[in-house]
């Protein structure tokens, strides 16, 4: 079990790291001097010099910290939209499903278990790879469709867990209507349970659009990700093994949303 | 419900969704672009008459609807189609000569996946000391976080010659034992991560129940009650778990067939992608889905066996 003093302090660390990412993705082209396009091709893949250019450049001689801190917002975004879409399937269907039970839970029930078996990643990455133009919204969807499933299923088991509640009952005693049975009594219970999935599925999501984009199939240039930069990196790694170094970011920023996952799925009971 | 009523619904559902896969692999591959036909060639274009004869023997030349259903009505017969190529061949045999290499990563990288799990998850319960638990903990997050994709390039990056680390491994697959240990491992920490946190939480539930304060006070060793008691007990969400993420286990095979230039299905249906070959493609996934599908099954079966609660209806004493 986490002692309860590290968890404390692992997780405010992550948060930090995420609120970090997050000031970085709104503000990533901002500041003076740090233009991503900003790129001179007699720098090209020089190693890191610190601490004026901590990653040192790319191919292309663009300092490869400022790109990596410009494709934060592609990475991020894909994240959040990905969530937002799946869960706008996944509320809707779940709480219908948990709710009224009976033939719909069942349809709904079998289809999550269907989808869920399939590699959905590997599907969207021969759909994606068929297109010519690719943008973050496009990628994002792909990876509502992967994660819908997974808030579906907790969502559901959760909203008819509550619906077997005793306040519930006793709302419906009192002639509650169903929708406000739904909105008032069992969606504020059922809708925490839902909390403690979300950041590991961001991690999952931010992890498949570099997967994606390195296997050629996610975003294409002018639009930067923490996967694209890696994708490039492939091909020159020998000569510059600092083109490894946006990884980093990835690995830290998946790592403190999973981190906040669990601190959430001890404190939120199932 | 009956155990064959119950399989007769299964079998029908996993039918449905493999009917649907095909339609949607298919006219996605098909409608998007790329010629399949004029892909054969290289920068000598062939003549419109060559072009013509070839798209008509592959049925190219037919409207869309009429492919899949050309598709479709060979597929019922258990025909996956011939590849589009110069010298085409079945689809079927194809996909077989790749499908070995693939079982064979599935089958050692579930093997894995379970031992590790489980390995470390009782591991970390009998010795529940700060270090061993924060240590296993760390590294199960790290795993759970870390995008398949930066391990397994970071891995064969350092310790393959390839790309200028140690020679340690082989950087090309040259089918010795030696080219699957780097995309084991890569997969391994793909995989094991949450079924470890998981599992972990599952077993400190466990242990406080009142049945482990029985088996305590039978006299059982520590070990026999952490590791068969307590680990039958909670084992169900771990195997629904392990069910339901088999199409990630597939994704990641792929992925690390991928990076590794193993000549599974995998990379059998990246490439055949780039090539339009539609068939192929169609065909592989096939394939993959219904390893994952049956897999799903199993899980389910496996679950009922070491759980009596998750038994089918009518089964047992109602509770």
């Amino acid at each position: 079990m986490l002692g309860a003093a590290r968890a404390k302090w692992v997780t405010v660390g992550a948060a930090t790291v995420l609120a970090a990412a997050a000031v970085l993705a709104v503000f990533s082209e901002a500041p003076a001097g740090l233009d991503p396009r900003g790129c001179s091709l007699d720098r090209s893949l020089n190693p890191p010099s610190f601490p004026e250019h901590a990653f040192g450049f790319d191919l292309q001689g663009c300092d490869l910290l400022v790109l990596t801190m410009a494709g934060t917002r592609n990475s991020l975004l894909v994240g959040l939209l990905a969530t937002i879409f799946a869960l706008a399937v996944a509320i809707p269907v779940g709480t219908t499903s948990g709710f009224t039970g009976g033939w719909v839970d069942g349809l709904v029930g079998r289809l999550v278990d269907l989808v869920t078996a399939l590699p959905i990643i590997l599907i969207g990455i021969v759909i994606l790879s068929a297109l010519d133009e690719r943008g973050v919204l496009l990628v994002a969807i792909v990876m509502a469709v992967a994660a819908w499933p997974i808030y579906t299923r907790v969502i559901r088991a959760a909203t008819s867990r509550e619906s077997e509640q005793a306040h519930v009952d006793a709302a419906r005693a009192l002639g509650a209507s169903r929708p406000r049975l739904l909105v008032r009594h069992v969606l504020p219970g059922s809708l925490g349970s839902v909390i403690a999935v979300i950041p590991p599925t961001i991690a999952f999501t931010i992890g498949a659009e570099a997967l994606l984009s390195f296997l050629g199939a996610g975003l294409q240039l002018p639009d930067v990700s923490w996967g694209s930069l890696l994708a490039e990196a492939q091909r020159y790694i020998r000569q510059a093994p600092h083109l490894m170094l946006p990884g980093l970011f990835l690995l830290i920023v998946t790592g403190a949303f999973v981190v906040v996952g669990e601190s959430v799925r001890v404190r939120v009971p199932d | 419900m009956t155990l064959a009523s119950f399989a007769r619904r299964r079998v029908l559902q996993a039918l449905v969704t493999l009917l649907a896969l095909t339609l949607v692999v298919h006219a996605g591959i098909s409608l998007i672009g790329g010629d399949p036909v004029r892909a054969l060639f290289g920068f000598v274009p062939p003549s419109p008459a060559e072009l013509a004869e070839l798209r008509a023997r592959y049925g190219l030349d037919q409207p869309y609807p009429a492919q899949y259903l050309a598709y479709l009505t060979q597929l019922l017969r258990g025909n996956l189609g011939v590849t589009i190529s110069l010298t085409p061949q079945p689809v079927t045999s194809v996909v077989a000569a790749t499908l070995p290499t693939t079982a064979f990563l599935i089958g050692i990288g579930l093997v894995l996946q379970v031992t590790t799990a489980y390995g470390v998850a009782v591991v970390t319960m009998l010795r529940r000391n700060k270090l061993v638990s924060a240590l296993t903990w760390w590294l199960a997050v790290a795993a759970t976080a870390a995008p398949v994709i930066f391990t397994a390039w970071a891995l064969r990056s350092y310790f393959t010659l390839g790309y200028g680390g140690r020679d340690w491994f082989p950087y090309r697959y040259d089918g010795t034992a030696g080219a699957y240990v780097l995309p084991l491992i890569a997969l391994v920490a793909m995989l094991a991560g949450p079924v470890i946190l998981l599992f972990r939480s599952e077993l400190l539930d466990t242990l406080r129940s009142t049945f482990t304060k029985f088996a305590v006070a039978s006299g059982h060793s520590d070990l026999r009650i952490v590791g068969v008691h307590a680990a039958k007990a909670s084992a169900g969400p771990v195997i629904a778990y392990l069910g339901a993420s088999l199409g990630y286990l597939m994704t990641g095979v792929v992925i690390v067939e991928a990076i590794y230039d193993i000549p599974g299905v995998g990379n059998l249906i990246l490439d055949s992608v780039a090539r339009r070959d539609r068939a192929v493609v169609v065909g592989g996934v096939l394939v993959i889905s219904v390893l994952a599908i049956l897999g799903g099954m199993t899980a389910d079966i496996v679950a009922a066996t070491l759980d009596p609660r998750l038994r089918l209806e009518g089964d047992g004493p109602p509770h």
